[in-house]
């Protein structure tokens, strides 16, 4: 009963928020909110932690098949007005999501980038993604299941 | 007495003849003994010319083994920092130990705590409450829902502190001081910094494997000099930077990209950030570490034939 009432430790922390240890670090550096003592990582750290890193959960429920998901994500990214220069944390995109979702997302927004389609960023807060604006009518109609792109087929099939 | 006869020209011109004899007979000696001067002196430039040609040969010979001590150097001052780092991991490998030990010890101390009088009925209030009243605390008013709220938090802030007593206490090993580098190096090939590395005498898993790992006193050697790495890069204006990890010899390396600046005033600045951090660890204090931080030449740290291999194995993390 008492481990819950314990602070977290530095990988607890990690595991919670989904980000490697080192990164929980990094944030805590730049929040200038490391602990002297033992790591040890209360609730309120916690939140510190998110939002000085734009560490957020947008998932509740997600489709599991991958050209559902691809376009949910898509959907999020447009609905959330995630174009242009405002970006966001990449990985708020899969957080939350199982192992294989999350994989299926990182290849799409791979190719998402690579298409020109999204772009990636260095942010203080982590490595950011957002909508290019020039492919902003083109990615609502992928969300919308209206239109298919090549670059996504060999991920999608 | 007779008058002696008068010199004949004839006579007088055989002195001459004789004299002009001996006098050819002693140029033309002379002239020899200078001739086989000037042959020894030849002779002796020769032999002085092929004794420089020969040490001209020798230098060269000379200079080729300079660059292989060169080469030398490298790989023996690669060995000797990784003997030595080897060295200092296999020590905090054990006194990481030690330390989970005493950790153990604590958890065990925290467990009892629960069996303390005045923690106790605090204990039994807020599992009576996650047991039997949180399930039910929808059907009630939501006025009545704020007041249980507000006292179970009033529970929870009290037992929190309790426990954060006896965690966040200095945990101090009864061991002699554990002295151990970090070292780094700034590769600047072309004057500006570019690349700072730095090799961390913990285990690589730390970060690699740290799914599946416990987190231990070598994931907080890394994480406090991880600290102090990017309160550099803050401090250096590279607020956004991003270390990549990976394994050295199986010990953590550190890379991050630097966008120029003199590497003496950033060596300084790194090794201060480094400084702060770590000393003010408390677990690492009571631990017994003494960490120093040591700065080698960057091909010390990564020999130029492995660089290119190595770098492709880090990890953005």
């Amino acid at each position: 009963m008492l481990d819950e009432l314990r602070p977290m430790g530095l990988y607890q922390a990690a595991l919670t928020l989904e980000i490697e240890p080192f990164e929980v670090v990094r944030l805590l550096t730049l929040a200038n909110a490391v602990p002297e003592s033992n790591l040890l990582i209360c609730d309120a750290t916690l939140d510190l932690i998110k939002d000085v890193g734009g560490i957020e959960q947008w998932w509740t429920d997600s489709p599991d098949q991958p050209d559902e998901l691809v376009r949910a994500a898509i959907g999020i990214l447009l609905d959330r007005g995630h174009i242009g220069e405002r970006s966001a944390r990449i990985d708020n995109l899969w957080r939350g999501l199982p192992v294989e979702s999350q994989s299926v997302l990182q290849q799409a927004v791979h190719q998402l980038v690579q298409g020109g389609f999204l772009a990636t960023m260095m942010h203080l807060q982590g490595v950011h993604v957002t909508v290019a604006p020039e492919a902003v009518d083109r990615l609502r109609a992928v969300a919308a299941g209206e239109l298919s792109l090549s670059s996504l087929s060999p991920l999608l099939g | 007495m007779a008058t002696p006869p008068l010199p004949t020209v004839v006579q007088a011109l055989q002195g001459v003849a004789l004299w002009q004899h001996e006098a050819l007979a002693s140029n033309q000696k002379q002239l020899e003994d200078v001739d086989h001067e000037v042959l020894q002196f030849e002779q002796a430039i020769r032999n002085l010319q092929e004794q420089i040609a020969a040490l001209e040969t020798f230098r060269a010979e000379l200079g080729q083994q300079r660059g292989l001590i060169d080469d030398e150097l490298t790989q023996r001052s690669y060995d000797a920092i990784f003997e030595a780092l080897h060295a200092q991991h296999q020590a905090l490998q054990q006194r990481s130990t030690l330390m989970g030990a005493a950790w153990g010890e604590r958890d065990a101390a925290l467990a009892r705590l629960a069996e303390q009088s005045d923690v106790a009925p605090l204990l039994h209030e807020y599992q009576q409450f996650k047991t039997s009243v949180e399930p039910t605390l929808e059907m009630l008013p939501a006025s009545y829902r704020d007041v249980i709220r507000a006292h179970h938090q009033g529970i929870v802030k009290q037992l929190r502190a309790r426990v954060s007593d006896i965690l966040e206490g200095v945990t101090e090993l009864k061991a002699e001081a554990l002295t151990f580098d970090v070292v780094y190096a700034i590769d600047a090939p072309e004057g500006p910094a570019e690349l700072l590395m730095l090799v961390l005498p913990v285990s690589d898993t730390v970060q690699t494997r740290w799914t599946e790992r416990e987190e231990d006193l070598q994931s907080h050697i890394a994480a406090r000099a991880i600290h102090g790495l990017y309160a550099a890069c803050h401090e250096l204006g590279l607020g956004g930077a991003q270390a990549m990890y990976g394994g050295h010899q199986g010990m953590l390396a550190i890379e991050v990209e630097l966008r120029g600046g003199d590497p003496d005033a950033i060596a300084g600045v790194l090794e201060r950030a480094l400084h702060n951090a770590v000393s003010i660890s408390e677990e690492l204090r009571g631990a017994g570490l003494r960490p120093t931080v040591f700065r080698v030449h960057v091909d010390h740290l990564l020999p130029p034939e492995e660089a290119d291999m190595e770098t492709l194995e880090m990890n953005h993390a």
